[in-house]
């Protein structure tokens, strides 16, 4: 080989970006080996900073490593919220910024907006493989993308799909977004051990831990622009209604404990909450007013049950609906 | 309930009603809490809504006589505990550092509370200041809400009607030692009004900065979260914008339900009607001419009127917040150290005083429900001249309001219950 071609292929190797240098379908295997080390798993929220940290380490060691980078986003991206994800952007913005000739930080920008700017991530990734036809990484990405419920795109996502494969024969395009969390059963569990008599205390503390698990649910959905707004809305309800439960659960186990004084301190409070319902379009106002009319009726607080019974009335003198009109018959039949 | 301007249109009158109830709205972290659907709480906080403060007599008011800041400290499980200074009896108030730990000038409100252990703020762990610490210190002062009603007429006086009657009586004022001058903005030069130190330019920014500070909810006007700890974030920036898509999914509802909670409580308080005074007793008439004698009235001005509004009714209008709405120096009794744009150390707005005889607390801290004690408190000689905070206070050093306090102590009693009188009756 002549000295100038020679010349020529170190240059070129050295000028070469990191995706390019190493396999660009996945990771070497040392990387591998040192990935395969780490789990990441948040059971709570606070975990978040120390669960992470494994990550955070290997990515200082591996700052241009694009596998490390990856796994770094998807762990902040399955367990953060909004202030972790932000710093996730803000982060790869600025390396992008800093390294424009280098595509792997473009891309790792623009990944780090899927789910958040899912738009944006999609122009900038276009972009990137209308530059570089053979970044397979863009190309899968996109087709994840163009794959998803609320991007879905199929001839995009084929079309992605089959030159990501190209260049990654075995290689695989994963779901988005990842699974989420099922809601949690523990508010059924909890009322189901209510009704067996079991210690209030405990059943208070799992209907708690239930409420808890849904609300980092919705966290799992609601920064993500992977779910539709009606998705959002509607989780969110689901929620309070769980709330009610809970706290309706609360009254009953204060009272089973021989705690009336704690039991009427919630009851006051779930009727302010009411009434804050009460101008709202929020449907829970009507499931509201009868949980507290029946919560008051155990309790044997007949008049402030026939109060809720009687705004349950004027409810329906405002918004008929012989669903609701049926509901409040059996409530007054059961007085 | 508060009124609305009384010759507003019905549009406008409704835009009011409504306004009102996002007024009251009560916030959580993220919106999940059923009766509290307002979203962007924290993640340091005074207060969980405007209405839960700015209360009596009426929505729109002032402190209410019991504070609830006592049981929002553990409200959805919130861990806080509630500071010395925060009583049930006591006024809703919000606290400033005057220092910083390296002694530089701080000023900021610092939350009483934070979000941490609420079941919608999994994970946040951040922590109370060490208030304890910082009283022992002496670097704590407080403020009290301000009554938010008539101030559209406020907002709709020239910056030359206010000038002007800065400028009047201007030998009488010098004979007494009251100066006065208007706080102004840095950014356009002109008079800002509103706040107990005349800091802020409109509503709109008074709105925005409160809705930021008090309730921790990033808006349109500021735009950044307050305290932002990263695992204490949970909704995207700002927290409260103007709808694209309203709460029932439409883009084609009203101007109100499309406008941010920002301009909505803006709206609110620009159309709300001021206070109405009560009928004039002999007492009081007595009362409001030693009022004008004494020179109260000097800073505490009768009579303003409005210039050209947009909003109907609101043009020309001549109406009485006994306020120039200037700055003075009330000397080192009642300074807290804090200086917020032109307004020193010891430097305050003169405080409306319509709607005075339905308030529960006086001056800005709230230091005192007895209105002789805060008439009292007006007088405020130089001393040693340093004031608690460390420095001189002002360059007068005393209170511009030594020689009139001075005139009105030598009322006779009967006297000083007519301007007593006078006062409750606004």
């Amino acid at each position: 080989m002549q000295l100038s071609a020679i010349r020529s292929i170190l240059f070129c190797t050295l000028l070469a970006p990191a995706w390019a240098q190493g396999a660009p379908c996945g990771p070497s295997l040392e990387i591998r080996s040192q990935l395969e080390k780490i789990t990441v798993i948040v059971s709570n929220p606070s975990d978040f900073d120390q669960a992470l940290a494994p990550l955070v380490v290997l990515r200082q060691r591996y700052p241009n490593d694009l596998w490390v980078n990856e796994r770094y986003q998807d762990a902040v991206q399955q367990y953060g919220i909004e202030g972790h994800l932000r710093r996730l952007t803000e982060d790869y913005q600025v390396l992008s910024m800093q390294h424009p000739d280098d595509t792997t930080y473009s891309y790792l920008y623009a990944r780090s907006l899927m789910g958040r700017n899912t738009p944006a991530a999609t122009q900038q990734m276009t972009e990137i493989v209308a530059d570089h036809p053979d970044f397979a990484p863009a190309h899968g990405s996109l087709a994840e993308i163009y794959a998803s419920t609320i991007f879905h795109d199929e001839s995009k996502e084929n079309n992605e799909r089959e030159r990501f494969l190209v260049l990654c024969p075995a290689a695989e395009v994963r779901q988005r977004p990842a699974g989420l969390p099922k809601p949690s059963p523990l508010i059924d569990q909890a009322e189901n051990l209510l009704a067996q008599n079991g210690d209030p205390d405990r059943i208070a503390a799992i209907a708690e831990q239930g409420v808890r698990d849904d609300e980092w649910r919705l966290q799992r959905i609601r920064p993500f622009d992977w779910y539709s707004v009606d998705y959002k809305r509607q989780a969110q309800r689901d929620l309070q209604a769980k709330y009610w439960r809970l706290w309706s659960l609360q009254v009953r186990c204060y009272r089973r404990a021989s705690r009336p004084e704690k039991a009427t301190a919630l009851l006051a409070v779930m009727d302010q909450r009411a009434t804050a319902l009460h101008n709202s379009s929020d449907p829970t106002y009507w499931d509201a007013l009868a949980l507290l009319a029946r919560l008051y009726e155990e309790g044997n607080q007949k008049d402030l049950a026939k109060l809720k019974v009687k705004s349950m009335q004027d409810f329906l003198t405002a918004h008929p609906d012989p669903r609701r009109s049926a509901q409040l018959e059996d409530l007054q039949k059961s007085h | 309930m508060p009124k609305p301007l009384s010759d507003l249109t019905p549009d406008m009158q409704s835009f009011f009603q409504n306004a009102m109830a996002d007024f009251m709205e009560i916030d959580s972290v993220t919106g999940t809490m059923p009766g509290e659907r307002g979203g962007g709480l924290g993640p340091t906080f005074n207060g969980n809504s405007c209405a839960q403060c700015h209360a009596f007599p009426v929505i729109g008011g002032s402190s209410p006589a019991t504070n609830p800041q006592v049981e929002l400290a553990t409200l959805d499980g919130a861990m806080n505990s509630v500071p010395s200074f925060i009583t049930s009896a006591g006024p809703v108030r919000e606290v400033r550092f005057v220092r910083n730990p390296d002694g530089s000038a701080d000023g900021g409100v610092h939350g009483l509370f934070t979000i941490r252990g609420r079941t919608d703020a999994s994970g946040c762990d951040l922590r109370q200041p060490n208030f304890a610490q910082q009283l022992a210190a002496g670097n704590v002062i407080f403020r009290i809400p301000t009554p938010t009603f008539g101030l559209g007429l406020v907002e709709a006086t020239p910056d030359s009607t206010l000038l002007a009657n800065v400028a009047a009586n201007r030998q009488i004022k010098s004979q007494l030692g009251i100066s006065g001058a208007l706080n102004s903005s840095g950014n356009d030069g002109t008079v800002t009004r509103f706040g107990w130190k005349a800091q802020n330019k409109s509503l709109m920014v008074f709105a925005g900065e409160a809705y930021n500070v008090e309730q921790g909810v990033s808006n349109e006007a500021f735009v950044n979260e307050r305290s932002a700890v990263t695992g204490c974030v949970y909704n995207g920036s700002p927290e409260d914008v103007t709808k694209m898509v309203d709460d029932s999914g439409s883009s084609t509802g009203t101007a109100q339900q499309m406008s941010s909670d920002l301009v909505n409580f803006a709206a609110f308080m620009r159309l709300s009607a001021p206070p109405a005074p009560a009928a004039m007793s002999n007492s009081a008439a007595n009362g409001g001419n030693l009022f004008n004698s004494v020179g109260c009235a000097l800073c505490h001005t009768a009579t303003l009127t409005t210039g050209m509004s947009k909003f109907t009714g609101m043009s020309n209008v001549t109406y009485h917040p006994y306020s120039d709405f200037a700055l003075h120096h009330m000397g080192p009794r009642l300074a807290d150290g804090v200086s917020q744009g032109a307004a020193g150390p010891d430097q305050f707005r003169t405080a409306p005083l319509w709607g005075l005889g339905q308030r529960l607390f006086f001056l800005h801290d709230g230091r005192t429900s007895d209105l002789l004690q805060a008439i009292q408190a007006h007088a405020s000689d130089c001393g040693s001249g340093r004031s608690r905070f460390g420095g001189n206070v002002s360059q007068s050093c005393g209170s511009e309001a030594n020689d009139v306090i001075r005139r009105f102590n030598s009322l006779n009693r009967s006297q000083m219950q007519d301007v007593l009188t006078f006062l409750r009756s606004l």
